[in-house]
């Protein structure tokens, strides 16, 4: 647990460092805030860095929370990268025809117990409510696309 | 006081109370919806309400403030999405409890703190508008500094287990904040090129990013992990509405609704914070204040109650001198304009007739929206029995159509999904979330005002000694070491309190 706590401490001082860097490259006039926010960033995960270090040395318990196991890192990536690919696809196929295909194929890919119709009627409920709701009674514009 | 009774009695003729519960309604509807807001609402039914006599159309639009400013906490409490920004602090202690099955608790205590909180600013509208209005002209960018900086030691009081990890997270938000274009001179910082990106990190998107979406992987990532929610959801249905419930918390639904309606005066100020100091004082005022966070029926009625009395504080300045609170009050202030009423003293004078009608509008839309949330309480708590992947999926659907609907923009969209991972990255750390939302939306306040400070005294030094000059920057700065300290103190006293029993 250490280490993952160091390693995350130690991405998080790499993001302050990378924007105090990118910082150098705004005009002076707006440079004296978001200077001060990355160097008080970079301070406290040193500090935060320096008591982790102190408390493994004392070889104190850090959190009960398990590391992630590998199939929960797949769970993340999958997770990801469906929800940017329905974003994606909701602008080539239409809003209505990408959701309608990702409310099946990930619910079904979450829990895929349950009867398939189930799937396939949720999918289509959610479809018609968003439809009734946001484009005939708000007349909310949603991504249009090949499809519907 | 004729103008009350004249105004009380025109409020309740049977066609303005339709109209309030429609608004109501509705209101409650748009707030519950991430990305769906009260501004959209009021938006949405301008061009609806400009059919109708003044006062009506007032009504209708007023309902939806007061209906909004409630629906926001629905989706806090159920799955931890906030449907408002300003119902952010809710989700804190509410999604606790419904997680522990006391969902039906928690919303039937979110309707009752935001009825109370609508009073109390109603009272202040009614009552107080012009000497508070003439308050809030006192208020400059050192105020404005000094306010953000009272609001930014909340993150103390969040984070009393990690105080360094609680300000880290609030960096980051603060860092969240200088994207876009500086607030003073306008010149552009971290947009990498991108055009989306010089209006900066859109509000809505980005609190839906770092609450629901990593909420959302969450429940992904630890599916497996079998958490027995059949106790919680048979609970659901159990809680029986008691009488003690109508007024559960007095001291805190009128202490935190006062400091709701004073932030409410203070233009740009906004709802979100509003709700957290109404979260930070009920914690003050608490007994038990060492329950804050894991699912404490106070926690709900602080923020609530806040966040409703704005609406009475929003309407102050915007009414009286034409300075809009908040963006749903700049709407409103178009609303008005366009049924021919000025702000200013004419409004409560020569056209009283629309005016008190109007005011009188919130209280009646608020004893609605409490008969609504009341009633329908266990109704929405059903949420809970969803099963996850439906409402995993659901939860995605709703936060790209939310976040979409704000700016008709993917570029809204991929923020919500980039805030989304950092959200989960940063729970993962155990840093805490609220402290992050609290660096971004106070962040670009006190820049602001930092800036402008040191353009009008002419110097750093200047300016900052223009902080200890005024009394009520004192008086914020004192405010704000009290409650820097206080969780400190509080821990060390605990501490010896602990050795002293071993």
């Amino acid at each position: 647990m250490y280490k993952k706590e160091k390693l995350g401490l130690l991405f998080l001082s790499a993001f302050f460092v990378f924007f105090f860097l990118v910082t150098g490259t705004v005009h002076k006039d707006a440079r004296m805030y978001p200077y001060i926010v990355c160097i008080l960033g970079i301070a406290l995960t040193s500090i935060q860095m320096g008591m982790t270090i102190s408390k493994e040395k004392r070889g104190e318990t850090l959190n009960r929370e398990e590391a992630m196991t590998k199939t929960q890192s797949h769970y993340l990536i999958i997770a990801l990268a469906s929800s940017i690919l329905y974003v994606f696809m909701a602008g080539i196929l239409g809003f209505f025809s990408a959701t309608f295909l990702y409310v099946i194929l990930f619910s079904y890919w979450h829990t895929n117990t349950q009867k398939k119709w189930m799937y396939v009627a949720v999918a289509l409920g959610m479809d018609a409510v968003i439809y009734i709701t946001f484009k005939i009674l708000l007349a909310i514009p949603l991504p249009n696309g090949l499809l519907f | 006081m004729e103008n009350i009774i004249m105004g009380m009695s025109l409020a309740l003729s049977p066609s303005n109370l339709l109209f309030a519960l429609l608004g109501t309604l509705l209101g409650i509807a748009f707030g519950a919806m991430p990305g769906l807001s009260a501004t959209m609402g009021i938006a949405v039914l301008i061009p609806v309400s400009y059919g109708m006599p003044p006062a009506t159309g007032l009504i209708l639009l007023a309902g939806v403030y007061v209906g909004a400013s409630y629906g926001g906490s629905i989706s806090a409490i159920l799955v931890n999405t906030p449907g408002t920004p300003s119902a952010a602090a809710t989700g804190w202690d509410g999604h606790p409890m419904a997680l522990k099955g006391h969902a039906t608790e928690a919303l039937i205590e979110s309707a009752v703190a935001s009825f109370w909180g609508t009073v109390v600013g109603f009272i202040g509208l009614l009552t107080i508008a012009p000497s508070l209005a003439s308050f809030s002209l006192k208020f400059s960018s050192q105020e404005n500094v000094c306010l953000a900086i009272f609001g930014l030691t909340i993150i103390a009081t969040l984070s009393k287990k990690n105080i360094i990890k609680g300000l880290i997270g609030g960096v980051v938000g603060l860092l969240l904040g200088c994207i876009g274009m500086d607030p003073q001179y306008g010149y552009a910082r971290f947009t990498f090129g991108q055009m989306s990106l010089m209006t900066g990190f859109p509000t809505v998107p980005t609190i839906i990013g770092i609450y629901s979406i990593s909420q959302l992987l969450s429940m992904v990532v630890d599916r497996d992990a079998t958490v027995n929610m059949d106790s919680s959801l048979n609970m659901l249905n159990k809680y029986k509405l008691k009488l003690k419930d109508l007024c559960y918390y007095p001291i805190t639904y009128l202490w935190c609704g006062i400091v709701g309606m004073i932030v409410g005066i203070i233009p740009a100020a906004g709802g979100s914070i509003s709700s957290f100091m109404g979260y930070n004082e009920a914690r003050r005022l608490s007994k038990t204040p060492e329950l804050f966070g894991t699912g404490h029926r106070e926690g709900v009625a602080g923020s609530e109650s806040a966040n409703n009395a704005l609406i009475g504080g929003t309407l102050i300045p915007m009414m009286t001198l034409g300075i809009p609170g908040n963006a749903v009050s700049a709407v409103l202030m178009g609303a008005l304009m366009l049924h021919g009423l000025t702000p200013g003293n004419d409004l409560f004078t020569v056209k009283a007739s629309i005016t008190y009608p109007f005011i009188f509008g919130i209280l009646i839309s608020a004893m609605i929206m409490v008969i609504v949330g009341l009633s329908c309480a266990k109704y929405f708590a059903k949420v809970n029995k969803i099963p996850q992947n439906y409402l995993a999926a659901g939860i995605l659907v709703l936060t790209v159509l939310g976040s979409f609907a704000c700016e008709n923009s993917y570029a809204s969209v991929y923020i919500m999904l980039f805030c989304g991972v950092l959200g989960y990255f940063l729970k993962r750390m155990h840093i805490d979330l609220s402290a992050v939302v609290l660096g971004y939306i106070l962040g670009p306040l006190a820049e602001r005002g930092l800036t402008r400070t040191f353009i009008r005294t002419g110097s750093v030094a200047a300016g900052l000694q223009s902080f200890v000059t005024r009394p009520i920057c004192i008086a914020l700065l004192a405010a704000s070491l009290i409650s820097c300290a206080y969780p400190l103190i509080t821990r060390h006293l605990d501490a010896k309190k602990a050795q002293k029993g071993n």
